[in-house]
């Protein structure tokens, strides 16, 4: 019975793939409507000439400025930009426009096509409302029939007279839901009854799985897509030049890219109305079958079904009858996600990716970079989401153990590959690409490398969460009976909580991805400055504690980058927390203690021995413009030592056994994170003020404090992937070789009643630091990315 | 007479075909022959439901109280026509006599009488409707020889 997953908080599928669909339709018709907003012969020129424009006006007043000497005071630089800002800004006008009215017009016919779908239908089929008393107890029967697959409405029985082949049709608008029972299925009634209940129970299921507002308005949306955004553009790739007809050959030779882009988003489209339309008969038919003398009749329906004729109709409206039997057979095959699913989410992201972000800031009115970043935040938040709800239908499935390579690792490659896929795929060329080859692949590496540990926390956490529900942990099973720990159902938050912390994360990431991306080598590291009169290692030490980050700076002044990691770390920690996996929690945190209380050793000693070990002049060296003081390199090293600690206490964790590790990897690098800045800020500072070596700050210094609760967690990040991975694959081995996880590391360790206060009390008030720690990092936030320079 | 306008006799010829051969249609006859009068080309359009949560039994199952009805609006106007060539007045009594038999059938209506040939063409009708609408050859060729009556027909006419 369909009800057997119904337990599991978590989407249904058809759900989850109207959502995409939506998605593909919104990306395809901004893509559309925004190039139509252009004039599709001189849109080149139209920008090249406005630029042209506004750079002289911007040389000449700069000029003016320089000559009265102002120009570089205080915000009249960042006057210039704005000014430069606006000018450029008429150009986008129109294709924004274009975009509003478009996706208006749009919305409007899909809600008019899906509004009179139920008078079309009666129209087409000339039904008519079925008379209590045509055929003596069908009335009866399907009464009987709505209330054993638990429709509580009434709904309209219509009987179609010249439909003479054995089936029903389910349709209607909210309020007022309607059956059509084909004349052929009543004759079926009187020779094959079991059919005839099945083939009414069918239809009823999708009564019940409120599939006909999901059905009928994908239809919808997907005819007014054809209307609205795909037949204009094929007549304006036909008449583009003088309003004349012209061969296809002309169109796909000068619009090769813009037709692949918009043949990839229409086919993504399709596909995925298609997948709708799939997913709930699939649904239908695991509802049917739970009704009483209905699953064997309609399984034998199914097994007459005729076999595809084609491969493609494998992707058609209808699933094949083997889906569908295995549908009733294995309900939680219902909800298993397949890598086609990340597919299509990503191509039309990576195509909206690549075709806005030229764009986006000008039409915005705002800095380029700060409009790519706020692109990349929605896009990134769009692929978290989506891959976490993946991951998490999987894990739930409990599938994966049949797979020989992890759902959660391949859907990272399906969905990073077919993102960078669809941002080859773009306008772009028309409008002037600087794009690189080998700071594509660098930047597609990056991101497809930084996908992995999101994945995996994803899968992690759905697999805690749905394990925490079935009691499916072997021990805890015992436990219950013993009164000792009770696992519960899946908090009803869960799902939608790891999906939206996926979501932060990821549109963190991409907001600071999209934007180098864009830039040649964008994406290089390099040393930091040298110390003055430094040599060996302690210059080597210098320009490695202070190394030039590249983007992974924006990650610092930052006011997502605290929060994305405390939704990480926290949410998953409360599901395996409330599923009695305390001690592993307990671990985690104590590890990061553990690590802040390494910083304080390092941060303590340092300014003590370092002197010991460098000879007086140098320390006392006067630092050139580009180069350190003894006391920023021991500032800089201080803080590195905090991230290396960091670093160790994840891998530590990830090496180690239980459930969750990634998570708690996390929150034991959360907690190094805030225990190390406490460390270098009211251990180290102290010290260094004491022993002379660097300068006395305040104690409270929340800003400053901030920044080096942001460069320890980046940079400990940095320095985690290898060592997380090394660990990673020590913790594989060790289960490869047969090592199961030990009974006390694994099991619910909850005993008795506990007091649920002290969990809680530490939640808040981490989450308190969390939040001060995030407001001091508004001013940098501030500068670096709405006035595009930090002091 | 044209056979659409008598809508009794032709549900009258028809009812005995569908109560024999497709029983299940029994209750929903009345209903069935309505939509038949009111687009009797359907019959020979048959489809299968598709669209969006369409759902039924791969069979094909044909209704025959439109294909009956439609066949005997065929053989009634053959018979009239032909009636109206030998210059008889072909009466709706003198057609269910013809077509039924002349248990109920009022003395003062003509007799309409119907050599072998003009009743194997009358068969040849049937069956050709009957396939036109979707039935089964074996099943079209009983319908037919059940409409035209055993009896009435000479060796030649099959």
């Amino acid at each position: 019975m369909a009800d057997g997953i119904g337990h599991r908080a978590g989407p249904s599928t058809p759900a989850a793939y109207f959502v995409l669909l939506v998605g593909a339709v919104l990306a395809t018709s901004v893509l559309v409507f925004f190039s139509l907003g252009f004039h599709p012969v001189n849109r080149a020129e139209t920008i090249e000439a406005r630029q042209a424009e506004c750079s002289t006006a911007f040389d000449a007043h700069a000029a003016e400025l320089a000559r009265d000497g102002t120009l570089d005071e205080p915000g009249q630089q960042e006057a210039l930009t704005a000014e430069l800002r606006s000018c450029m800004r008429p150009v986008y006008a129109t294709p924004l426009a274009a975009v509003g009215a478009g996706l208006g017009l749009l919305m409007v016919v899909a809600l008019a096509l899906y509004l009179t779908h139920s008078w079309w239908i009666v129209r087409r089929d000339r039904s008519r409302r079925l008379k209590p008393h045509l055929v003596p107890g069908l009335t009866e029967e399907l009464a009987q029939l709505s209330h054993d697959i638990g429709l509580a409405r009434a709904l309209e029985w219509r009987l179609v007279p010249h439909g003479g082949a054995p089936s029903g049709q389910a349709f209607g608008l909210p309020g007022r839901r309607r059956v059509h029972l084909d004349a052929g299925l009543l004759v079926l009634r009187a020779t094959d009854r079991p059919a005839f209940r099945a083939v009414v129970a069918h239809e009823l299921a999708h009564l019940r799985n409120r599939d006909v507002d999901l059905t009928y308005l994908t239809i919808s949306i997907w005819r007014a897509f054809l209307l609205v955004a795909v037949l204009p553009t094929v007549l304006l790739f036909a008449t583009a030049r003088g309003g004349t007809w012209r061969t296809p050959l002309d169109a796909l030779t000068d619009h090769a890219r813009t037709l692949c882009a918009l043949v990839a988003l229409g086919c993504s489209v399709y596909l995925l109305r298609n997948a709708v339309l799939r997913a709930r008969e699939r649904h239908a038919d695991a509802a049917a079958a739970s009704v009483g003398g209905v699953g064997t009749a309609l399984s034998a329906i199914l097994e007459r079904l005729p076999p595809p004729r084609r491969w493609l109709d494998r992707w058609g409206t209808h699933p094949l009858p083997a889906d569908r039997l295995r549908a009733i057979r294995d309900p939680t095959s219902l909800i298993r996600p397949s890598h086609w699913d990340l597919i299509v989410t990503g191509l039309p992201a990576g195509v909206l990716a690549a075709n806005l972000s030229p764009v986006v800031g000008g039409a915005l009115g705002l800095d380029p970079t700060l409009g790519m970043a706020l692109l990349g935040l929605l896009i990134g938040a769009w692929l978290g989401a989506q891959l976490a709800s993946a991951v998490w239908r999987e894990a739930v499935a409990g599938s994966d153990a049949r797979r020989r390579f992890p759902f959660w690792l391949a859907s990272v490659m399906a969905l990073s590959g077919s993102f960078l896929m669809g941002t080859q795929v773009s306008l772009t060329g028309l409008l002037g690409s600087d794009d690189d080859a080998v700071s594509t692949l660098v930047a597609g590496l990056l991101l497809t490398i930084a996908a992995v540990p999101l994945a995996a926390w994803a899968d992690s956490a759905a697999r805690a969460a749905s394990a925490a529900a079935t009691g499916g942990i072997e021990s805890a099973g015992t436990a219950r009976a013993d009164g000792i720990s009770r696992p519960g159902p899946v908090p009803r938050w869960a799902f939608p909580a790891i999906v939206a912390t996926a979501a932060l994360a990821t549109g963190t990431a991409l907001a600071i991805w999209l934007p180098y991306s864009r830039v040649r080598f964008g994406f290089s590291l390099g040393w930091g400055p040298r110390p003055a009169d430094g040599e060996g290692w302690y210059a080597a030490l210098g320009m490695l504690t202070t190394a030039d980050l590249g983007p992974a700076d924006r990650l610092v002044h930052n006011p997502l980058t605290l929060p994305a990691l405390a939704a990480l770390s926290l949410v998953p920690t409360v599901v395996l927390w409330s599923a009695g996996h305390r001690s592993a929690v307990q671990r985690a945190v104590l590890l990061g203690l553990g690590g802040g209380l390494g910083a304080a050793v390092v941060g303590a000693l340092l300014p003590v021995v370092a002197p010991t070990a460098l000879p007086v002049d140098v320390r006392q060296a006067l630092p050139e413009p580009a180069e350190m003081g003894f006391g920023a390199v021991i500032d800089n090293a201080t803080i590195a030592a905090g991230s290396v600690l960091v670093a160790v206490m994840m891998a530590v964790v990830v090496a180690g056994r239980g459930p969750g590790r990634p998570a708690l990897a996390l929150l034991a690098a959360t907690v190094a994170t805030l225990a190390s800045t406490g460390a270098i800020w009211w251990v180290a500072g102290p010290v260094r003020c004491l022993t002379g070596v660097g300068l006395c700050r305040g104690a409270l210094d929340v800003d400053g404090m901030s920044r080096t609760a942001h460069w320890v967690f980046v940079q400990g990040l940095l320095v985690a992937v290898p060592l997380v991975l090394a660990a990673a694959v020590v913790a594989l081995r060790r289960r490869m070789a047969g090592g199961a996880p030990a009974q006390s590391d694994d099991a619910p360790t909850v005993t008795g009643h506990p007091a649920q206060w002290p969990g809680r009390l530490g939640l808040v008030m981490l989450l308190v630091v969390i939040a001060v720690v995030v407001w001091g990092t508004r001013t940098a936030a501030y500068d670096l990315w709405l006035r595009g320079s930090l002091d | 007479m044209r056979p659409e306008a008598d809508r009794s006799l032709l549900l009258d010829l028809a009812r005995p075909v569908v109560d024999r051969y497709s029983p299940g249609e029994q209750e929903l006859f009345a209903l069935l022959s309505e939509a038949h009068f009111a687009d009797p080309g359907a019959y020979a359009k048959p489809e299968r439901r598709s669209g969006p949560l369409a759902f039924g039994v791969p069979e094909v199952l044909v209704l025959l109280t439109p294909v009956a009805l439609a066949a005997m609006t065929e053989a009634v106007r053959y018979v009239v026509e032909l009636g109206m060539r030998k210059g008889h007045r072909v009466t709706s009594d003198a057609l269910r006599r013809l077509f039924r038999g002349g248990r109920s059938q009022p003395k003062e209506a003509a007799p309409v009488e119907l050599t072998a040939q003009e009743w194997a063409e009358v068969r040849r009708i049937v069956e050709r409707v009957a396939l036109r609408g979707g039935v089964a050859p074996d099943q079209a060729a009983l319908i037919a020889d059940a409409v035209v009556g055993q009896g009435r027909l000479s060796g030649e006419a099959r």
